[in-house]
């Protein structure tokens, strides 16, 4: 049992990322009457970029080309210790201050790359990318740590068991903590109302500018991570989401796991429609979007300091 | 009890040899005056600090030993005594190891700036300090306690002024006088109230009758005064900026490490209520990381970034210890003990990584004679392990793994999480989980700071012309900065088994209760670190050992829009950086923005473009120059009575004599 969970989990870490955004494409495509690139576009991409050769800047250092892997290597553990699906081999406790260091730890290791090529446009990005850290961060902790504190565990796997009961009757909580992970998540990824991923303008993006000087297997790395995180994030959310349903607790296992992943689909979906809808917002209005993913969050620490 | 050798076990003789080291050293100095040599003076000053660390290393968990240094030194009205035990030794064991390693540091430093400092005069000064310090951690009395407190501000003072040619460095000098001098009224009208309470001017008798709080209060603002909590901690940027580097490392490390010892040697007993000074020291201390972290990511010069970074992280121990106080009173000793761990924890993972971080700057300052970040850039190259080590550094003080700084915060955040778990009232609990939020914001913050000053310093294109001549300052700095990432790294990966390193000192101020063995999960950071590191090294070796290099390495300007290779001008700057962040808390910041275009067709044309970012530092414009302006006022009034003129001060005595005559009719 445990060496098909970890087969089917490597199998998904790898396979899984490229094709939810292929999906998110493909909608969003639809929704704007295009027939759209394929949902495998993104694998496409990714093959390209490796197979191509790299120009690196002559002003980077060592920090440059080592984020990247430093980086990947990082969100692969992530997403061995987050339970962002119902299935995944057990490893150790996963922390949730620890995971959300670790991706603090991407993040500083993002910047840097983006400061060390000294280009004006990766620091916007830079520069940004922390200001919007910096004001999601809290929502992020307060959705966990509202959480933990009705489980009286810091562990996100023993929060985020199908076995743990405790949990089953606060479907308000989850709801607003999946709501606040979700909101939260499209800032962290740089996602619609914040950041057009699509448009290729230096000086409004955050997350593209950053990794403007990145190319070829380099800019491959980045990208994958990227999905990935995307799909941690989004599949964490999509829990939430999943657990406010009763009927959730009471099916067995491998249905719980086929609605993780249909679930993390319906994301992807739901942030093409968002994207499809909606216009960005300004960079000085971005703050006031946060703060209802803030917002969510106390609404979740309320509730838990209530209930317990 | 007089000083016997006989009854001292060896290795707490050590510090003694270690104390009478630094005494002769301080000696020589005197002799050798102007033409001391600093490889000499650092040598002894290592050797001293040596023996100090093993002793004090090898005496922690013995049975306290206390006795009479010298039976002839009788202050007054309390003996010279001190006491080893196993806090004492904690704490001398960081400031040991710290020191040991500024000693190995300094002469690179002193030799860049040899025509600015008297050398006699500054290794005089680090003396006094040093033991001065050493024997008001292992004071047993008030008196003694007070004597070498004063020694050491005094000595610290003359330290921050050793470049005194400078108008800077006189002016901070005399911020941290004014500001020492405050501390020791507070700490001294505390120690005479305890000592009216209690009867007794030892340290050991003043927790068993009854609990009182307003002494406690008074100690506590005394020592964060001194330790630079807000809204005390106005004179670090100034002092800590303009001292020699390896002072600015004392200062602020060891000499917060003495005001943290009695913080906890003296408040964390139950002699006062708990729940006051705990709720104040919360409240002061989530304030403090706000404004330190803030203020550190607007900073230009980097020694001010990172003394605005203590005072951050003096917020996070101030909170643990507030948590350690709160869970006393409410009698949930697990917590207090895991909240006093984290704080000390914290204590040593601060010192050890701003020490470090310290040195890095120091010779980013001796090489290319500037802290303004906007005249630095691009030195990775030229410096590469000063760069690395200040890189990994900032992980450790950003709380990032693998290192020991995210094993102490994670402790913060879990004694945080207990409190909001525990039975407390509503209000403690829903302030508990709103400063984990607000802890979360101050990292992310503190990241944004940490990867500024790399990101400026070291990477991009160098800002000005002296960074091309830059190389490492010297093997010592770089050896010494690896030292200090090693042990971070060290502590960072066996968390669990300094964490129980840390629990008899504890025992001294909490309840003794069994040792809680988990305190920290064993496997979560270094099992987690590991995968991570093999995981990376895979990738690595995938997509650049694999990939042939020659296929298609291509070196190539940075993008530059087309404009042609842009200058370093072009390129982010701190100020720039930390725009975004300051704009939103323009209001604490006292941030304001001025942009003028000057030119015929001003949108498009624009001949002159001006632009200009201000901040002012609230509390010194709002509070301490109101203050000082009426502190001169009322002086100048009192002076008008004291004009040097005989005939007043005949006219005084006269009047005097009137009023006593007119009294004694009366009586």
């Amino acid at each position: 049992m445990a060496i098909f969970e970890w087969i089917s989990f490597v199998a998904v870490v790898f396979i899984l990322p490229p094709l939810v955004l292929g999906v998110l494409c493909k909608t969003k495509a639809r929704l704007q009457n295009r027939i759209g690139a394929s949902i495998f576009q993104p694998y496409f991409d990714l093959y390209k970029l490796f197979s191509k050769g790299e120009t690196v800047s002559e002003v980077t250092s060592w920090i440059f080309r080592n984020a990247a892997a430093i980086n990947f290597a990082v969100v692969i553990v992530v997403a061995l210790l987050v339970p962002w699906l119902t299935f995944k081999p057990a490893f150790v406790g996963a922390d949730l201050i620890l995971v959300i260091y670790m991706f603090a730890l991407t993040r500083f290791f993002t910047v840097l790359a983006a400061l060390d090529a000294g280009s004006a446009f990766s620091g916007f990005g830079a520069s940004r990318e922390v200001t919007m850290a910096m004001l999601v961060e809290p929502a992020v902790i307060f959705c966990f740590a509202s959480l933990a504190c009705v489980a009286r565990t810091s562990d996100l796997s023993v929060i985020f068991s199908c076995d743990n009961f405790s949990l089953s009757h606060n479907n308000a909580l989850w709801l607003m903590a999946g709501l606040g992970l979700f909101l939260s998540s499209l800032v962290e990824l740089s996602r619609m109302p914040v950041d057009d991923p699509t448009t290729h303008l230096e000086l409004t993006m955050v997350h593209e500018a950053m990794i403007l000087e990145n190319s070829g297997p380099n800019l491959a790395l980045v990208l994958f991570t990227h999905y990935l995180k995307m799909c941690i994030l989004w599949g964490i959310a999509a829990q939430c989401f999943l657990r406010s349903i009763s009927y959730f607790w009471t099916v067995g296992p491998l249905i719980q796991g086929a609605l993780s992943l249909g679930a993390l689909f319906c994301m992807g979906v739901i942030v093409a429609i968002i994207e499809g809808t909606l216009v960005k917002l300004r960079w000085t209005k971005l703050p006031q979007f946060i703060a209802f993913a803030v917002a969510m969050g106390l609404f979740c620490v309320l509730i838990a300091v209530m209930r317990g | 009890m007089s000083f016997n050798p006989e009854m001292v076990p060896p290795c707490t003789l050590a510090i003694g040899y270690g104390l009478g080291v630094w005494v002769a050293a301080a000696l020589v100095v005197f002799l050798t005056a102007e033409r001391a040599k600093h490889t000499f003076f650092s040598f002894l000053l290592f050797m001293g600090s040596f023996f100090i660390g093993i002793g004090a290393f090898f005496s922690y968990q013995q049975k306290a030993i206390s006795f009479n240094l010298l039976p002839c030194c009788y202050f007054a009205i309390a003996p010279l005594t001190i006491r080893i035990d196993t806090l004492a030794c904690f704490f001398l064991t960081i400031v040991a190891l710290v020191v040991c390693a500024l000693a190995i540091f300094s002469p690179a430093y002193l030799k860049a700036y040899k025509d600015r400092l008297h050398p006699g005069i500054y290794w005089h000064c680090i003396f006094m300090f040093m033991l001065a310090l050493t024997l008001t951690l292992l004071s047993t009395n008030a008196i003694c306690f007070l004597i070498f407190w004063e020694t050491m501000s005094l000595a610290a003072m003359a330290l921050i002024a050793s470049d005194h040619i400078r108008q800077k460095a006189r002016h901070a000098a005399l911020i941290y006088m004014g500001i020492t001098t405050i501390s020791t009224v507070l700490i001294f009208a505390s120690f005479l109230w305890y000592y009216r309470h209690f009867h007794s001017w030892y340290f050991a008798d003043w927790h068993a009758a009854g609990s009182i709080t307003f002494p406690a209060l008074l100690l506590f603002f005394g020592l964060a005064v001194k330790a630079g909590v807000w809204p005390f901690h106005i004179w670090m940027s100034y002092a800590q900026a303009e001292a020699p580097s390896p002072v600015t490392a004392f200062m602020s490390t060891v000499m917060k490490v003495v005001g943290l010892y009695t913080f906890i040697r003296l408040l964390i007993l139950d002699n006062n209520d708990g729940l006051v000074l705990g709720y104040i020291a919360i409240t002061l201390g989530t304030v403090s990381i706000i404004w330190g972290s803030l203020f550190a990511l607007l900073e230009r010069d980097l020694k001010r970034l990172l003394s605005y970074s203590s005072v951050e992280n003096i917020g996070i121990i101030l909170i643990a210890l507030g948590v350690c106080l709160v869970a006393r009173h409410d009698k949930q000793i697990d917590l207090a003990y895991l909240a006093l761990v984290a704080a000390l924890f914290h204590t040593i993972n601060h010192s050890l990584c701003k020490a470090g971080l310290f040195v890095g700057a120091g010779c980013i300052e001796a090489v290319t004679h500037t802290r303004d970040l906007a005249f630095l850039g691009g030195l990775a190259r030229r410096m590469p392990w000063t760069a690395a080590c200040f890189l990994a550094n900032s992980l450790a003080i950003t709380a990032l793994p693998p290192f020991n700084g995210f094993a102490s915060k994670w402790m913060v955040y879990q004694s945080l999480f207990k409190l909001t778990m525990s039975d407390a009232q509503v209000i403690d609990r829903i302030s508990g989980l709103s400063i984990v939020g607000i802890l979360s914001l101050v990292g992310t913050l503190s990241l944004a700071c940490y990867t500024k000053a790399i990101g400026i310093c070291f990477l991009g294109r160098p800002r000005s012309e002296m960074i091309n001549q830059a190389n490492e300052l010297s093997h010592s700095a770089v050896v010494v900065q690896i030292f200090f990432v090693v042990i971070c790294l060290a502590m960072g990966l066996t968390v669990p088994y300094v964490a129980s390193l840390l629990w008899p000192a504890c025992c001294e101020v909490l309840p003794k209760v069994e040792q809680v063995h988990n305190l920290f999960p064993v496997p979560l950071q270094t099992v987690t670190c590991i995968a991570v590191a093999i995981t990376c090294f895979a990738v690595w070796f995938l997509f650049y050992l694999a990939k042939r290099p020659d296929t298609g390495l291509k070196k190539y300007v940075t993008w530059d829009c087309g404009y042609g290779n842009l200058p370093a001008r072009a390129e982010e700057t701190g100020t720039s950086f930390s725009e975004s962040i300051a704009r939103i808390f323009a209001p604490i910041l006292r941030y304001r923005m001025i942009t003028e275009i000057q030119g015929k067709d001003r949108r498009h044309f624009p001949e002159i473009i001006k632009f200009e970012s201000i901040t002012s530092p609230l509390l010194e414009g709002l509070i301490y120059r109101p203050s000082m302006r009426v502190i001169l006022i009322l002086s100048r009034a009192i002076a008008k009575l004291q004009t040097g003129s005989i005939h007043l001060y005949l006219l005084y005595v006269f009047m005097t004599l009137l009023v006593l005559i007119g009294i004694g009719i009366r009586l």
